[in-house]
C-alpha cells in the first residue's frame, strides 16, 4: 500500500525554490503578458489595429489643418491635403467624370402655381342699350363671332324701331341668355370673350413677390407637363390678398384654345440671367468641413478646392473664389472623391 | 482501494470489457449530440430588443422609445449593465445578464419589463427581441438570383422587389420550420409597397389634400364579416369584400366629387409598386441581391442544422419559379466539417502511430492494440462528459487533445505487464497459467500504478488555472480544459481497468522477455552515456543550469499572443465609407469592390450586406457593409502553396486601390463575436456620461489626448460621434398661427411627402404588402421642390387655399448626431485604450489622477471607468494564488507518490528542463507564446513529472530491495529507458504532421505540436541523465 499521508515538509533545497519560482514566474509572465496583449489580438489582428489607429491619428492632423484653413480664410484655398492619386481605370469605374468650369449664364427661376384667366378687356357682355323685344339672335353659344359681326336684330319696346346688335370685340359666345321673342332690359344677350390670349395668374407668396419684376420671361406649363407656353409678366398685384398672396399676371397666347380658363397650371418665372465669369455643376459640390468645396483633377490626381460661392440656377452655380476658370473639376460621383479623402475617418461602429 | 480496484478491474475482466464497450456506444451515441462547431462561444448572455419606429431620426428614437425601454430594464434581477444605440429609423437596447443566467429565464424578464411599457411607447413603433441565438447563430446564407432570361408571371424580367417577395413569402416561411433554426433574416432587394404618388399641382388643382387621400385610402380597403343568415335550413355566412386587390383598384378609387365628375385617385396620383425606403441593401459577386441568413438556435449542433437547412433549401429551389434560384453562399458545414476531419485525422494517425512504436519496442501486437485503443475510448469518453455537460465540441477543444498525453498511462501500464509477463515466463519456463498471469498483470499494474495515476492528475492540476478566467477568456478556454481533463480522465481509468484486464485476457501467448535488436543497442548505448554522465556531475548540471537560464532568458523577448486566431477559411472584411454616406452610394461602392475582388482566382464568391437587415440583428449604418470573401478550396488555386496571409495581403492591396473605402480584416465567425459583444473589449474605457451630446464629444476629445499622453496607453480610440447631414425641416410658429393651421399639420404633411404614410396592407393571397402614402421619389428627394410643396390650409372663406412649405418653414441644412450611444441608463461616450508594457494597477491610478485632475466637465457630467481591465485585475489576482497553490498541490502529489519531499523535489526540478525544449522549439520556429503553446507546456510538464515519477519509483523499489545507490540507479535507468522511449517518441512523432499541419485547426496545433516535440527531447535527455544524476548527488550522503 502506498503511503498516502503526508509527511511534514524538510527544507526544501535551495534548487527546488530556484525551479519553483521559475516555473511560477513562467506561468504568471505567460498569463499576464498573454492578458495584455490579448485585446489586440483578438478581433482584428494586431497589426490592423495599429494601423487603424494610426489612420485616427492622420486624421487628427487633417482636423488640424482644416483649422489652419479656417483661419486663414480665402487666402488659402487650396488645402493642404495631399492630392488624392486615383488612376483613369477606377475613375471609370466609379463614374467619375469631370468638365471644365467656364463663364457661364445663370438662368434663375422661380417656380409658382396659377390659374388660366381670361383677359378683362377681352370680354363683354352684350347688353341691350333699350328695353326691347328679341327678333332674331344670330349667334349661339360656342360660335366665333368677328368684330362687328351683327348678332342680333331687335325692335326697340318704346319706339316699336328695330335696331341691331354688333359684336363689340372678336371672340367666341361663352354664354347666350335669352332665346328669340324674348323680352330684354338690363339683362346681357350674350357674352363675348376672346381666348386668343389669357392670362396665367399666378400665386406669389411674400418670398417670391421680391424676386417679381414686369417683362419676366413666363414659362407656363400644364400640370401633365404637355404643353408649355411663353409669355412674360405684365402685372405684379400692388395688393395682397387676404390669404397673404399677391397676383402676378402673364399675357400667353391662346389660338389653339388649348389654356382654358379656371385650368391650373405651373409656371417657372426667370427671375435673372446672369454672365457669371466661372460657375460649375451643382452636382460637383462636396461639403467638406463644412465648407463648400470641389475636387479639381490635376493629371492623375485630385486636389481640394475650398469654395465661396455666389449665385445660382437649377444646375449651376457661381464661384466667387477657390476655383478659376479652365480647371477640370470632377462633376459627377465627386462623392466618390471624398469618400476617400476622408475614409481614414471612417471605422466600425456600434 | 487500490489493490481492490485493480482486484476487481482483474477478476471482473470481462465485465470491464463490456463497460468499456458500453462506454465507447454511449460516447458514439452522445457523439451525435455533441454541439460542434468551429470555434468556442464567447458570446455573453445578453437580449436585444429591437425597436423600430419608422421615419425617427436618432434624437427622436432615443427619446420616445430608448430611453423609455431603457428605463424599464433598469433593476432587472442579474442584470450586469444595458447599453443602447438609437439610430435613424431604430433604437436597440441590449441587456446584459450575468454569466450562467439562463437566456430563457433572461428573455423572459425583459419581455415582462417590455410589456409592461409598451403602452409608452409611440404607437407606430414596433418593438421584439431578437433571436435567441450566439455568435455562432449565422450558420447559413443564401441569396436568391434570377437568371438573365427568367421573367415574371407578367412577362417582365425580376427585380430586387420580385426576389424579395420570393424570399419572404416562399423561402422564409419553409426554412423557419428547419429544426433547431430560430429565424431567418432577410436583407437586400425591397419589400414590396403599393404606392399612391400624388402630384402636388394636381391636388391643388382639385382641391383636395394629401388627408383627403389618405382618408379615402383607408375608409375604402378593408372586408367585413356580418355573422350569418339563416336560409331554407342552411346557415349562409355574410361577409362584404372591399379590399383593393391590384393597382387598377387603388387609382379607380373615387375620392371626390367635382361639378358632375369622379375624381379618381388616378386623376391625382400615379399608383405602382413603391420600394421601401430600405436601411439595407445587399449584393453577389458585384450584383445587387436578396440575402437570407439563418440563425441557429442557441445550444444546437450547428452541422446538423446547417446540413438540414441546405437540404430544405434544395427542395425549396425545386418549387420556386422557372430560373429563380437560392444559392447557398456561406455552409458552416463546410467549416464544422474540416474541424471533424482535423480530429479524425490526429486521431487516427495517433492510434496507428502508437500501434507501431509500441509493436517495435514490445514486439507484441495484441498489446500495441489494447494501448491505442485507450485514445479512441478515452476521447469517447470525453466527448460523453462534454456533451452531458454541454460543453460545446471546437478546433480549440478536440484540436488541442493531446493523445500522447493520453496514451502516457496506458503505455506504461502495458510496457510494464508485458515486461513482467515476460519475466515470468521466463521464470517459469513454461507459458503461464490463468492466476499467475493475473497475478502477473496485477503485481506489473500496482508497481506502476502511482507514477501512472499520479502523472496524469498533475497534469490535470495544472490545467486548473484556466478555470480562473472569466468573461470571454473563460469561454474560449473552459471547453478545451474541460475536455482535455475529461480526456485525461478517461485515459487514467482506462489504463487501470480496461489495459489491464484486457491484457490478462488477451496477451496469453508466449512473451518474449528478451529486449528486441534495437532495444539492446539502445541500452548498450544509454548505459555508457549515463555511467560518464555519473561520473561528471558538475559539468552536466552546470551546462543544464546555463542551457535553462539562456533559454529562459530568450524566452521572455517572446511575443505572446492570448487569444488564437482560428482559422475560419473564409475572409470577411468590414467595407467602411465615411458616416453620412447613403445607402445607395455606399451600394455603388461595394459593388465595384466586390467585382474587383470576384476578379481574384482563389475566390469562390464574395457577397456583402450593407447596412441594416430586417431583423437588426447587427445595426449597421448604410456606410458600412459586412463583405463574405468565400475562397475555393487551396487546391483549386492557380499556387495551392499560396498562404493565407499573402493571400488576405494581395486582397488588402486589390481593396486599398478602390478609392472611398477603408478596410477591417477580420473572419465571418470572429466578426459575428465582435459585433456581439463590442464595447467590452478594450482594456480600459473612459466612459463620459452628460446631456449635450457636443459637449461631450469635446469632452471626449480633451480626454483622448489624455490617454494618450499616459505612458503605456496603446491603441486609444475615441468612440466616433461625428454627425451624419440632416435637413431640418423647422416651422415658423408666427406664421403658422396667422395662417390657422398648427405644427402637426405642417410636419404631417412632411412625413407623408417624404417618409410615407402606411395606410393598410394589400393581400395577395396570405402575402401582406404595405399601402404607402408618399410623394414621387424625383419630388421628394429634392429640397427645392419640397419648398415648394403646398400645405393645405382649413378653409377660411379666402381664396387662398394652400401655402408653400418653404413659406412656413426653414430649410436648414446640420449636422445630426448619426447614433446615440447609450450606456446604464445616460448618454455617453466612451473613450478606449489598451496597455501595454505597464502594469494594469499603476496604469489605471495614473489615469484616474490625470482624469481628475486635468479633464474638465461641465457641471452634470461625470466619469466612469470600465473596460474589460477589471477582469484582468481579478483573473490576475485569482491566478496569482491559483498558481502557487497548484504548484503545491503537484509538490504534494508528488510527495505523497514518492514518500520523499527530497524526491519529490528532483521530479519537480525536471519540468523546467522540460519547458526549455519546447521554449527553444518555439523560438526557433518563431513563434509567440500561446495558450495552446501553454498547453504544449503542461503536456511536457506531464510527461517529464511522468517519467521522473517511473524512473524514481523504479530506482527506490530496488533499493528497498538493498542494491546500492550507483546499481539501483543504473539498473533501474536502464530498465525505464523503454517505456521512456516510448513514450517519448509517442508524443513526438504523433505530432510532427501536426506540427506541420496548414488545414483546420492549424493554429492551435502548430504551437502545441511545436512545444512538444522540441520539449520532449529536452525531457527525454533530462530523465534519462540528468535525474539519475540528480538522485545520486541528493541519496548520496545517505548510501555510501
Amino acid at each position: 500500500m502506498q503511503q498516502l499521508t503526508v509527511k511534514p515538509l524538510k527544507t526544501p533545497r535551495l534548487s527546488v525554490v530556484i525551479w519553483l519560482v521559475l516555473l511560477a514566474t513562467n506561468l504568471l509572465g505567460l498569463q499576464t503578458n498573454a492578458a495584455a496583449a490579448l485585446h489586440s489580438s483578438h478581433g482584428s489582428a494586431q497589426t490592423q489595429n495599429d494601423s487603424r489607429y494610426d489612420k485616427h491619428d492622420d486624421s487628427r492632423e487633417h482636423d488640424d489643418s482644416d483649422e489652419h484653413n479656417d483661419e486663414h480664410g480665402d487666402e488659402h484655398e487650396h488645402s493642404d491635403e495631399p492630392p488624392l492619386k486615383i488612376s483613369e481605370r477606377m475613375l471609370t469605374l466609379n463614374q467619375i467624370s469631370t468638365e471644365t468650369a467656364a463663364a457661364t449664364a445663370l438662368v434663375q427661376k422661380i417656380h409658382l402655381y396659377g390659374v388660366i384667366t381670361t383677359v378683362p378687356e377681352q370680354q363683354a357682355a352684350v347688353k341691350a342699350p333699350y328695353a326691347a323685344v328679341l327678333d332674331k339672335v344670330l349667334v349661339k353659344q360656342g360660335d366665333n363671332v368677328s368684330k362687328g359681326q351683327l348678332l342680333a336684330n331687335l325692335t326697340n319696346l318704346s319706339s316699336l324701331k328695330t335696331y341691331q346688335l354688333h359684336a363689340p370685340l372678336a371672340g367666341v359666345v361663352t354664354r347666350r341668355y335669352l332665346n328669340d321673342g324674348e323680352l330684354i332690359r338690363d339683362e346681357p344677350l350674350l357674352e363675348i370673350a376672346n381666348y386668343s390670349k389669357v392670362y396665367a395668374e399666378l400665386s406669389a407668396f411674400p418670398s417670391d413677390i421680391a424676386q417679381l419684376k414686369p417683362d419676366m420671361l413666363v414659362s407656363v406649363f400644364s400640370l401633365h407637363q404637355a404643353k408649355a407656353a411663353i409669355g412674360t409678366i405684365s402685372y405684379i398685384s400692388a395688393q395682397m390678398t387676404e390669404g397673404h398672396i399677391a397676383r402676378a399676371r402673364a399675357l400667353i397666347n391662346n389660338d389653339d384654345g388649348y389654356w382654358r380658363p379656371g385650368m391650373h397650371i405651373k409656371a417657372a418665372i426667370h427671375t435673372a440671367e446672369l454672365k457669371v465669369a466661372v460657375a460649375i455643376k451643382k452636382s460637383a459640390l462636396q461639403r467638406i468641413d463644412n465648407q463648400p468645396a470641389v475636387f479639381v483633377r490635376h493629371g492623375d490626381s485630385f486636389e481640394v478646392h475650398k469654395l465661396t460661392l455666389g449665385r445660382e440656377d437649377d444646375d449651376y452655380i457661381e464661384v466667387l473664389t477657390g476655383l478659376e476658370a479652365g480647371s477640370e473639376y470632377a462633376s459627377a460621383n465627386s462623392f466618390v472623391l471624398k469618400a476617400d479623402l476622408l475614409k481614414s475617418g471612417a471605422s466600425h461602429q456600434h | 482501494m487500490i489493490d481492490l480496484i485493480l482486484k476487481q478491474a482483474l477478476q471482473r475482466r470481462y465485465l470491464v470489457l463490456l463497460l468499456t464497450l458500453l462506454l465507447a456506444i454511449a460516447g458514439l451515441w452522445q457523439a451525435q449530440k455533441l454541439p460542434m462547431d468551429a470555434v468556442p462561444d464567447i458570446t455573453n448572455v445578453q437580449v436585444q430588443i429591437n425597436t423600430s419606429a419608422p421615419g425617427y431620426s436618432p434624437l427622436e428614437t432615443e427619446q420616445r422609445l430608448t430611453i423609455i425601454i431603457e428605463n424599464a430594464m433598469a433593476g432587472l434581477p442579474k442584470l450586469q449593465y444595458s447599453r443602447s444605440l438609437s439610430r435613424y429609423g431604430m433604437s436597440q437596447v441590449t441587456v446584459v445578464f450575468d454569466e450562467g443566467t439562463d437566456i430563457y429565464w433572461a428573455r423572459q424578464q425583459v419581455s415582462e419589463r417590455l410589456q409592461s411599457v409598451r403602452d409608452n411607447l409611440p404607437t407606430d413603433s414596433q418593438a421584439s427581441l431578437g433571436p435567441i441565438t450566439s455568435g455562432l447563430g449565422e450558420i447559413f446564407m443564401y441569396s436568391v438570383s434570377a437568371s438573365a432570361d427568367a421573367r415574371t408571371a407578367e412577362g417582365k424580367p425580376y427585380n430586387a422587389e420580385d426576389l424579395r417577395t420570393i424570399q419572404d413569402w416562399q423561402i422564409k416561411p419553409q426554412l423557419v420550420k428547419v429544426k433547431g433554426v430560430t429565424e431567418v433574416n432577410a436583407i437586400g432587394g425591397y419589400q414590396r409597397q403599393y404606392q399612391v404618388a400624388p402630384d402636388p399641382a394636381r391636388l391643388l388643382a382639385f382641391k383636395l389634400t394629401l388627408d383627403d387621400i389618405a382618408t379615402a385610402l383607408q375608409r375604402n380597403n378593408s372586408n367585413v364579416g356580418a355573422g350569418y343568415i339563416e336560409q331554407r335550413g342552411e346557415q349562409w355566412l355574410v361577409r362584404s369584400p372591399g379590399q383593393f386587390t391590384s393597382l387598377n383598384d387603388i387609382g379607380e378609387l373615387v375620392i371626390a366629387k367635382r361639378d358632375d365628375a369622379p375624381v379618381r385617385l388616378s386623376d391625382v396620383a400615379d399608383v405602382m409598386y413603391g420600394k421601401e425606403l430600405r436601411t439595407g441593401a445587399a449584393s453577389l459577386n458585384g450584383e445587387e441581391t436578396v440575402l437570407g441568413t439563418v440563425f441557429m438556435l442557441m445550444g444546437e449542433n450547428s452541422r446538423t442544422v446547417s446540413r438540414a437547412v441546405a437540404a430544405k433549401l434544395n427542395d425549396i429551389n425545386l418549387r420556386l419559379p422557372e430560373g429563380v434560384q437560392a444559392y447557398p453562399v456561406y455552409n458552416r458545414t463546410t467549416l464544422v466539417d474540416k474541424t471533424i476531419a482535423t480530429v479524425q485525422k490526429n486521431l487516427f494517425e495517433g492510434a496507428v502511430l502508437v500501434i507501431v512504436v509500441l509493436f517495435i519496442f514490445l514486439g507484441n501486437i495484441r498489446a500495441a492494440l489494447i494501448t491505442a485503443l485507450v485514445i479512441p475510448l478515452s476521447l469517447l469518453f470525453a466527448i460523453s462528459g462534454m456533451a452531458l455537460n454541454k460543453v460545446s465540441g471546437n478546433l480549440m477543444s478536440l484540436g488541442a487533445i493531446d493523445f500522447g498525453l493520453i496514451v502516457d498511462g496506458a503505455v506504461i501500464v502495458s510496457e510494464n505487464c508485458l515486461r513482467r509477463l515476460g519475466l515470468a515466463q521466463h521464470r517459469h519456463g513454461r507459458l503461464l497459467t490463468l492466476q499467475e498471469r493475473l497475478a502477473e498483470v496485477y503485481l506489473a499494474t500496482r508497481e506502476v500504478f502511482t507514477p501512472a495515476v499520479f502523472g496524469v492528475l498533475i497534469i490535470m492540476l495544472v490545467f486548473l488555472p484556466v478555470f480562473a478566467l472569466s468573461g470571454v477568456e473563460g469561454k474560449m478556454f473552459h471547453p478545451m480544459a474541460f475536455t482535455v481533463i475529461a480526456a485525461l480522465a478517461g485515459a487514467v481509468l482506462l489504463a487501470i481497468s480496461f489495459v489491464p484486464a484486457a491484457i490478462a485476457i488477451f496477451i496469453r501467448g508466449k512473451v518474449t522477455e528478451q529486449d528486441s535488436g534495437l532495444m539492446r543497442i539502445l541500452k548498450r548505448g544509454y548505459s555508457r552515456l549515463l555511467s560518464s554522465t555519473l561520473r561528471h556531475p558538475l559539468p552536466v548540471i552546470a551546462s543544464a543550469l546555463l542551457l535553462v537560464a539562456l533559454v529562459f532568458w530568450q524566452g521572455s523577448k517572446l511575443g505572446s499572443e492570448f487569444m488564437p486566431q482560428l482559422d475560419e477559411g473564409d475572409i470577411a472584411l468590414h467595407a467602411l465609407r465615411i458616416p453620412g454616406t447613403s445607402l445607395s452610394q455606399s451600394l455603388q461602392m461595394q459593388l465595384l469592390l466586390e467585382r474587383e475582388i470576384a476578379a481574384m482566382p482563389q475566390v469562390k464568391h464574395v457577397f456583402s450586406k450593407i447596412g441594416t437587415a430586417e431583423i437588426a440583428t447587427d445595426p449597421m449604418p448604410p456606410n458600412v457593409a459586412d463583405t463574405f470573401v468565400i475562397l475555393k478550396p487551396q487546391s483549386a488555386w492557380p499556387d495551392p502553396n499560396l498562404s493565407k496571409a499573402t493571400l488576405t495581403e494581395q486582397l488588402r492591396k486589390i481593396a486599398q486601390a478602390i478609392p472611398g473605402n477603408n478596410y477591417e480584416f477580420t473572419q465571418p465567425i470572429q466578426m459575428r463575436f465582435n459585433e456581439l459583444i463590442a464595447g467590452v473589449r478594450a482594456d480600459v474605457a473612459v466612459r463620459i456620461y452628460g446631456d449635450d451630446l457636443t459637449e461631450l464629444t469635446k469632452a471626449a476629445e480633451a480626454a483622448t489626448v489624455l490617454l494618450s499622453n499616459i505612458a503605456g496607453a496603446k491603441d486609444v480610440r475615441m468612440e466616433q460621434a461625428s454627425g451624419l447631414p440632416m435637413l431640418s425641416i423647422e416651422p415658423e410658429r408666427n406664421h403658422l398661427a396667422l395662417l390657422g393651421i398648427d405644427v402637426a399639420t405642417v410636419q404631417q404633411t412632411i412625413q407623408t411627402a417624404i417618409g410615407g404614410l402606411q395606410l393598410g396592407h394589400i393581400y395577395e393571397g396570405d402575402k401582406a404588402f404595405a399601402l404607402v402614402l408618399r410623394l414621387a421619389d424625383n419630388i421628394r428627394s429634392d429640397p427645392q421642390q419640397l419648398k415648394r410643396l403646398p400645405v393645405a390650409l382649413p378653409d377660411t372663406g379666402t381664396e387662398l387655399t394652400y401655402v408653400p412649405l418653404g413659406e412656413i418653414s426653414h430649410f436648414n441644412e446640420i449636422n445630426s448626431p448619426n447614433q446615440i450611444n447609450r450606456e446604464s441608463g445616460k448618454r455617453n461616450i466612451v473613450v478606449s485604450a489598451n496597455i501595454a508594457g505597464r502594469d494594469l494597477g499603476s496604469f489605471i491610478a495614473q489615469t484616474r489622477q490625470v482624469m481628475n485632475t486635468q479633464l474638465i466637465l461641465p457641471a452634470g457630467y461625470w466619469l466612469d471607468y470600465g473596460g474589460s481591465f477589471e477582469q484582468l485585475q481579478s483573473a490576475s489576482a485569482r491566478l496569482a494564488w491559483l498558481v502557487p497553490l497548484t504548484l503545491l498541490l503537484i509538490f504534494g502529489l508528488l510527495f505523497s507518490a514518492l514518500g520523499s519531499a527530497k524526491d519529490a523535489a528532483i521530479v519537480f526540478s525536471g519540468i523546467p528542463l522540460a519547458l526549455t525544449g519546447g521554449l527553444g522549439a518555439l523560438m526557433l520556429r518563431d513563434m509567440p507564446l500561446s495558450i495552446s503553446a501553454a498547453v504544449g507546456f503542461i503536456a511536457l510538464s506531464g510527461i517529464a513529472v511522468l517519467n521522473g515519477v517511473v524512473m524514481l519509483a523504479m530506482i527506490k523499489q530496488l533499493r528497498e530491495q538493498g542494491a546500492v545507490l550507483q546499481d539501483a540507479i543504473t539498473q533501474g535507468a536502464i530498465m525505464r529507458l523503454r517505456p521512456v522511449l516510448m513514450t517519448a517518441l509517442v508524443a513526438s512523432l504523433g505530432f510532427i504532421p501536426m506540427a506541420f499541419n496548414t488545414g483546420a485547426g492549424a493554429e492551435v496545433q502548430r504551437p502545441l505540436a511545436t512545444v512538444v516535440i522540441g520539449g520532449i527531447i529536452s525531457a527525454t535527455v533530462l530523465t534519462l541523465l540528468l535525474l539519475p544524476l540528480l538522485y545520486k548527488l541528493v541519496h548520496r550522503k545517505h548510501s555510501c
